[in-house]
């Protein structure tokens, strides 16, 4: 009656993996670039793509958390821009370092935990609720932003300018570190199995007692929580802040980060792994282009059209499978 | 009294406006496969739901291994022992068979809170081994077969050593040949001393497997009964009640003039379905849940689009690929679900009953309201839809009444072809009978045909002058209402062979 299946090789196991498309992606488009532009492959310039992947696959993993449980949420930049204002007014005013992080982990999830409880008490549709503080969020920062401000402490600029040990960017590390805790989170804890749990069958995790709202709530407390994160790199990264000129246009290079590596906007699926080729993918692409001489434009216009083509691979999959 | 691993006494289960269940009572001894039946709205989901901890009773007791208990939640039950099996499976498609047992568990955790994924895979396969299946624990839940879905389900909750094993609807999503190897499964479980409520609306799989049923009707367990000693026909009788046979009124028609052919029609969820439907003639649809009766009367409806067939109405083919179409050609359809498809919330009457019909008549460019209004009146008397006034908002009024507004909007353009889905469902008693005056008054006085689709034995069998019966997508038989018992409807409608 049944047959017995066999149980999968591990060469099948990575083949099969959500991580293994961005990941090829990632060695096919390095390959290219390294074709276009001899300068592409340097050692300096792979710092340089590797250093600039680091601010957006944290968001990246940020998003994608919330994308996972069939979520959304198109505020984050916003979010970046009110607490890359914060991080600017404290470091005028001399505020440690440990104090400021504190401060910013804090308020990124305290931002994220109200976002969650408007859309898992009230049962608010999330893109309405996120577009809308997108708008409020991004407001209050242009209100608190008089100027730019450029005075940070040492070490938050050590962590997003230097390098470690003269070879690894700091602030590349910090996103590896992160994505590291948050993978072991998301694969071996109760609550990661949860998370996948909800993504992958709403109705289902209601009955297996999974606390699907108390969940999502959590969730997207952390994510603002990530948001915190990546503005202190931010901010030791350029070392300049001005409210408007952050974060205007990040939901969509998020977007493009979390579905090239892997994730689908129905939820349930992707890897923190893959999540961190895609933003490398990105990162590779935005260096690339520049490298290639081309302009902005072509580069917003390129987002635009890795989110369609990975949605229609996504489709393409889809439509196989069944 | 130690020999009942469960007893409920005396459950009430009082909803705002409804009375659900009434004394209801259910004792199930160690070790036997009880079987629960019922009707629909009979509560046999709720007395379960109280079991599990999903809903809380009103008022009775419940002893399980002979402590009072009383369950707040799914979890509390399972960790007691008790675990339920849902009609839809809940398989996490996206994790392995080993994660989706041990989902939101906190066993195999090591000292930083990390699954153990070596101990948990280990354990998981051990229970499925001890099952004598074949199944890996590592396969991904995408990769199941609903046979394997629902031995995870079973390995789940032998793994929390359940003791009590409630099954609802097993077989609904079991494809026939994997029914018999499902059953041998239920036996082996029972051999090992599992206890297991089976509810099911099939009597074929009552009759096979379980040791004793109790039957519920109307809220409250009216009888108990050894399946070896007890026919089927008394079983069903006593689930539907004798005094139900009163309230059908329905006259057979002697017209002979075909209104719809229907021919090797095909489409998502049926196969090459004929029919025809006479003028004023009730034709009954009858069969399980998912049997495509639904799919069947939304294709025909336009909802869906049909794959291949025949349409012909009055003598002419029509092709019927959309709402607005259907509509054109005069066909009307009485949805399922009323709250969702049958009217628009929130809106009065009078604009519920010209939805549909309101453009018909206009003045110059304009939709004329005055008119439209009057035509809802008519409706609202002749149909006495129990209202303040035509302006009053649809969601106040009783269901019975909300099924007469809809059947309102589809009258007032004159159908020739009036489809109605479960007409009945979720309407009390006495709005029941009305709405069954009113289907036999239709077709006695007005140019017309009706295709009545139920899944509730004793209406079809009332109402219908011939019943089309389906079975997992195809025809089994058609035949004239006379010839047929509520035992060999519910036999055919199983896949059962057809006599000559």
């Amino acid at each position: 009656m049944m047959q017995l299946k066999a149980r999968r090789s591990p060469l099948k196991k990575i083949l099969g993996s959500s991580s293994f498309t961005p990941f090829v992606t990632l060695l096919l488009l390095f390959a290219l670039f390294s074709i276009l532009s001899p300068r592409f492959s340097m050692m300096w310039n792979i710092r340089l793509i590797v250093k600039q992947s680091a601010i957006n696959g944290i968001l990246g993993v940020a998003l994608f958390l919330i994308v996972l449980t069939g979520g959304i949420d198109v505020s984050i930049g916003a979010n970046l821009s009110l607490i890359c204002t914060l991080t600017g007014m404290m470091g005028a005013a001399n505020v440690p370092f440990l104090v400021i992080v504190l401060v910013d982990v804090l308020c990124g999830g305290i931002v994220g935990y109200l976002m969650g409880a408007l859309v898992t008490k009230l049962h608010l549709p999330d893109l309405i609720v996120t577009l809308a503080a997108k708008n409020l969020i991004r407001g209050i920062a242009l209100m608190l932003c008089q100027k730019s401000y450029t005075t940070f402490p040492e070490e938050m600029i050590y962590l997003g300018s230097d390098l470690v040990g003269d070879v690894v960017p700091a602030a590349f590390l910090c996103f590896v570190i992160i994505a590291l805790v948050m993978g072991v989170i998301m694969q071996r804890s109760k609550f990661g199995k949860n998370i996948y749990a909800i993504g992958g069958n709403p109705v289902g995790a209601v009955q297996a007692g999974i606390h699907v709202e108390r969940t999502r709530r959590k969730l997207y407390a952390i994510e603002g929580m990530l948001v915190g994160m990546a503005s202190i790199l931010y901010c030791g990264m350029y070392k300049s802040v001005l409210a408007s000129k952050i974060g205007a246009d990040t939901v969509n290079s998020l977007l493009a980060i979390v579905l090239l590596g892997g994730a689908s906007m129905s939820g349930g699926n992707g890897k923190i792994l893959g999540i961190v080729f895609g933003a490398l993918i990105m990162a590779v692409v935005n260096n690339g282009m520049i490298l290639a001489k081309s302009t902005d434009y072509w580069i917003t216009a390129l987002t635009g059209f890795i989110i369609l083509a990975a949605m229609l691979l996504q489709f393409v999959q889809k439509k196989r499978h069944q | 009294m130690a020999e009942y691993i469960l007893e409920m006494r005396n459950i009430n289960k009082v909803f705002p406006g409804a009375k659900v269940l009434t004394d209801a009572g259910l004792a199930v001894k160690k070790g036997e496969i009880m079987g629960l039946i019922g009707e629909n709205g009979a509560g046999k989901s709720t007395l379960l739901k109280i079991l599990t901890g999903l809903y809380q009773k009103t008022s009775g007791t419940i002893l399980f291994k002979g402590r009072e208990v009383n369950f707040t939640s799914i979890d509390e039950a399972a960790k007691n022992g008790i675990a339920m099996m849902h009609q839809e499976l809940n398989i996490f498609p996206n994790l392995t068979v080993a994660e989706n047992m041990f989902l939101n568990r906190n066993e195999h955790l090591n000292k930083l809170g990390l699954i153990d994924r070596k101990k948990v895979l280990a354990h998981a396969q051990s229970v499925i081994d001890e099952l004598e299946v074949e199944l890996d624990a590592d396969t991904m839940g995408s990769r199941l077969s609903v046979h394997e879905q629902q031995i995870v389900e079973i390995a789940k909750a032998m793994s929390m050593n359940a003791e009590l094993i409630i099954m609802d609807e097993p077989t609904a999503a079991l494809p026939e040949n994997e029914v018999e190897t499902f059953f041998n499964f239920i036996r082996k479980l029972n051999k090992n001393g599992i206890t297991i409520i089976y509810v099911s609306h099939k009597m074929a799989e009552i009759e096979k497997i379980c040791d004793r049923v109790t039957i519920l009707r109307n809220g409250t367990d009216v009888d108990v009964v050894e399946v070896r000693n007890t026919p089927i026909n008394e079983m069903i009788n006593k689930m539907v009640g004798r005094e139900l046979d009163d309230y059908y009124v329905h006259t057979p028609t002697v017209n002979k003039e075909v209104l719809l052919e229907v021919e090797n029609f095909s489409g998502e969820g049926f196969e090459n379905i004929h029919f025809k439907l006479m003028k004023s003639e009730v034709l009954g649809i009858y069969g399980l849940a998912g049997s495509g009766t639904l799919e069947l009367a939304e294709t025909l409806f336009g909802c869906r689009k049909p794959r291949s067939g025949r349409v012909v109405l009055d003598g002419k083919k029509v092709t019927i690929r959309s709402v607005p179409k259907a509509v054109k050609n005069k066909i009307a359809y009485v949805p399922l679900n009323r709250k969702r498809e049958g009217f628009v919330k929130d809106t009065s009457i009078y604009e519920n009953i010209s939805m549909v019909g309101a453009a018909d008549h206009r003045k110059g460019p304009r939709v004329d309201w005055k008119a439209n209004k009057e035509i809802a009146q008519q409706f609202m008397e002749k149909l006495q839809i129990k209202a303040v006034d035509m302006y009053q908002d649809v969601n106040l009024l009783s269901g019975g009444n909300q099924q007469k507004v809809v059947l309102s909007k589809w009258l007032s353009i004159h159908p020739k072809v009036l489809i109605m889905n479960e007409p009945t469902r979720g309407v009390d008693v006495g709005a029941k009978a009305e709405i069954y005056g009113l289907i036999d008054e239709l077709v006695k006085t007005q140019d017309l045909g009706i295709l009545l689709i139920s899944s509730e034995a004793p209406e079809v069998l009332g109402m219908t002058d011939r019943i089309l019966i389906m079975n997992k997508g195809r025809e089994v038989v058609t035949m004239r209402t006379q010839d047929l018992s509520m035992d060999s409807l519910l036999k055919y409608a199983s896949g059962g062979e057809v006599e000559q």
